[in-house]
């Protein structure tokens, strides 16, 4: 076996043995918790509100997994000093990384398609379809996810875990709402020099809003996951997005981390 | 020509103490190298600097200047991991594993295929005598359950340089006799084994040479077998009988009566053989000989700079 799947098939172990069935359990007990609540709720509303809100549950939920695990397993493996074990050995410290990433994004795979099939089923049984449209909400959230995670490596291989964490949060949240920025640049702002550059600045953030459509307008389209969903070529446009964004995240991260003292 | 398992060459290694402080230089200009097939010892009192020069040779940490070389080559290249093994000082591991899952991911980052990975554990669970708890997870293993995987971790490669920090702290005495048997069985297959320890009486026995790290500067390397040359200092004769002919003749040494013997103490370069032969002339008996060597830990402690008598207490302890 390769020494890179190694590290992944490794890390892939180390995040299912341990927390992944606690918050697929209270993923579940969530989603029944809203499926019991809207059934008191007026049936015209009830498909939207559903989808709506199992779309923003996947999407949010495979976020903060996403960055909770990335940040935890690599402060793990520097803090237990596994790492001593694994870099020691024939494997460049670039491959280590891409291992770590490979295995991470394994797992929220697995989270994501258990969310959304918990969410189908509850979709299922109050009669509301919208199986596709949750489809393409696991592969967006899939992607977001790994972009997270590569985030989180960035951090992580040369900062503190605290600060790993709070750096990432605060691209997820800034990724999250660029266009509001944008906006409330053009809207408070002359053009000039400094606004151009907050723009570009902007621009060459992770751009996560794409992954969370459902209830924005998007090229002045109103997008909903009950109605007017994204298509998959936009599904597809925006993991090639992702996978070049992670591409450039990876190498910058292994830049910096190949200079670090594993002390 | 071929190259030497490990060449150090003026390390250098310094930390940032704190945030806002400087740089503490911790290594000061190491150098030494290794040749094919010995068991090199690195002794120092704690905080001596072993650690650090162990971690700087296996790549983990970068010098500020110097260079080591691991057959050639540079730590931080894979080829020449390919050629290591490293044991660290309190391995850490993980937990939800099995050994035998661990030493197989071990064999996969030496590139072996999943068959011969698992092969390979197998093969090393036998080794260090871990067959037994092999399915268990690692967080379940003792300290000293952890050391053998830790050693078989370290050879899963089959290396040609094996590097072992502390390695027989936490273990049992059965537990160190066993490492020490795997340690001169590498010898034997012609690896060259670099060991850091503060457990003398074990260095004696599997070393060839011995270096001595103090505040970051090799202060010595030396063969053991010149040091306890050098420490033999004495020759102990014990006598029966009547022996005050013996007494009169040589009257230059000293004769003490001890448990219903004589015992007479020659000096390192004595005429052992002359004695000998008067005593039988003069019709004593000999009940024995005993040349009187010093350990290597007697002849460190005795160096100038040498370790405090608190460290050589909580040594002590550690030698239990
Ligand atoms: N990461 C680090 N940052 C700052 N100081 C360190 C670091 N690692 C080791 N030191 C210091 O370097 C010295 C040598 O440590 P070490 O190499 O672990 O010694 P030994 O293994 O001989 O006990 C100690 O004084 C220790 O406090
Ligand atoms: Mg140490």
């Amino acid at each position: 076996m390769n020494a890179l799947l190694a590290v992944a098939l490794n890390t892939y172990r180390e995040a299912i043995r341990n927390r992944v069935l606690y918050v697929l359990a209270l993923f579940a007990t969530l989603l029944l918790f809203a499926g019991g609540f809207l059934t008191q709720v007026s049936f015209n509303h009830e498909k939207r509100v559903y989808l709506d809100s199992a779309a923003a549950l996947i999407d949010l939920f495979s976020a903060f997994l996403a960055m909770g695990t990335g940040v935890n397993l690599i402060y793990k493996e520097l803090q237990n000093k596994t790492v001593y074990l694994i870099l020691t050995k024939p494997i460049s410290r670039t491959r280590f990384l891409a291992g770590k990433l490979l295995g991470l994004w394994a797992v929220m795979w697995v989270l994501t398609i258990s969310m959304g099939i918990l969410a189908a089923g509850g979709s299922a049984i109050l009669g509301v379809g919208g199986l596709a449209a949750l489809s393409r909400q696991v592969v967006l959230s899939s992607f977001q996810a790994l972009v997270l995670l590569s985030i989180s490596l960035l951090f992580s291989s040369f900062t503190t875990p605290v600060l790993t964490g709070a750096f990432t949060f605060g691209m997820f949240l800034i990724g999250r709402f660029v266009p509001d920025l944008h906006a409330i640049l053009h809207r408070k702002f002359q053009p000039d020099l400094a606004r151009d550059t907050a723009d570009r600045l902007l621009d060459m953030l992770p751009q996560l809003h794409l992954f969370a459509v459902s209830g924005h307008e998007l090229q002045g389209r109103y997008v909903s996951i009950a109605a007017d969903f994204v298509s998959w070529r936009y599904v597809g446009i925006t993991s090639v997005y992702s996978l070049l964004y992670v591409l450039l995240v990876m190498a910058l991260a292994s830049w910096m981390f190949r200079r670090r003292d594993l002390v | 020509m071929s190259v030497l398992p490990l060449k150090v060459e003026n390390v250098y290694k310094s930390f940032h103490a704190g945030l806002f402080s400087g740089r503490v230089e911790i290594l000061h200009g190491i150098t030494f190298s290794l040749n094919p097939g010995e068991i090199f010892g690195l002794l120092g009192r704690n905080g001596a600097g072993k650690t650090t020069t162990l971690k700087t040779i296996v790549g983990l940490l970068t010098p500020d200047s110097g260079t080591v070389s691991i057959f050639g080559m540079s730590p931080s290249s894979v080829q020449a991991r390919r050629l290591l093994g490293f044991l660290p000082e309190h391995p850490y591991f993980y937990g939800y594993l099995t050994g035998r899952e661990f030493l197989e991911m071990a064999a996969a980052l030496h590139g072996m295929g999943s068959r011969e990975a698992s092969r390979r554990a197998d093969e090393l669970l036998e080794t260090v005598n871990m067959t037994h708890a092999a399915d268990k997870p690692l967080r379940k293993y003792s300290k000293g359950m952890l050391q053998r995987i830790g050693l078989a971790q370290a050879i899963v490669g089959a290396p040609q340089l094996i590097v072992l920090d502390e390695p027989l702290s936490g273990l049992d005495p059965v537990g160190r006799r066993e490492l020490k048997e795997v340690v001169l069985s590498l010898k034997k297959q012609g690896r060259t084994v670099l060991f850091s320890s503060h457990i003398l009486p074990d260095v004696e026995e599997m070393c060839d040479r011995v270096g001595i790290v103090e505040q970051g500067t090799l202060t010595l390397v030396e063969s053991v077998d010149t040091l306890l040359e050098r420490g033999t200092q004495r020759t102990e004769v014990e006598l029966i009988g009547d022996c005050s002919k013996l007494i009169n003749h040589f009257n230059k040494l000293s004769f003490v009566k001890r448990a219903g013997a004589t015992v007479v103490t020659l000096p390192r370069d004595g005429d052992v053989q002359g004695l000998i032969a008067a005593a039988i002339k003069h019709g004593c008996h000999i009940s024995g000989v005993k040349p009187y060597r010093k350990t290597l830990e007697e002849l460190l402690l005795e160096a100038p700079s040498g370790v405090s008598e608190q460290e050589d207490a909580s040594r002590k302890e550690d030698t239990q």
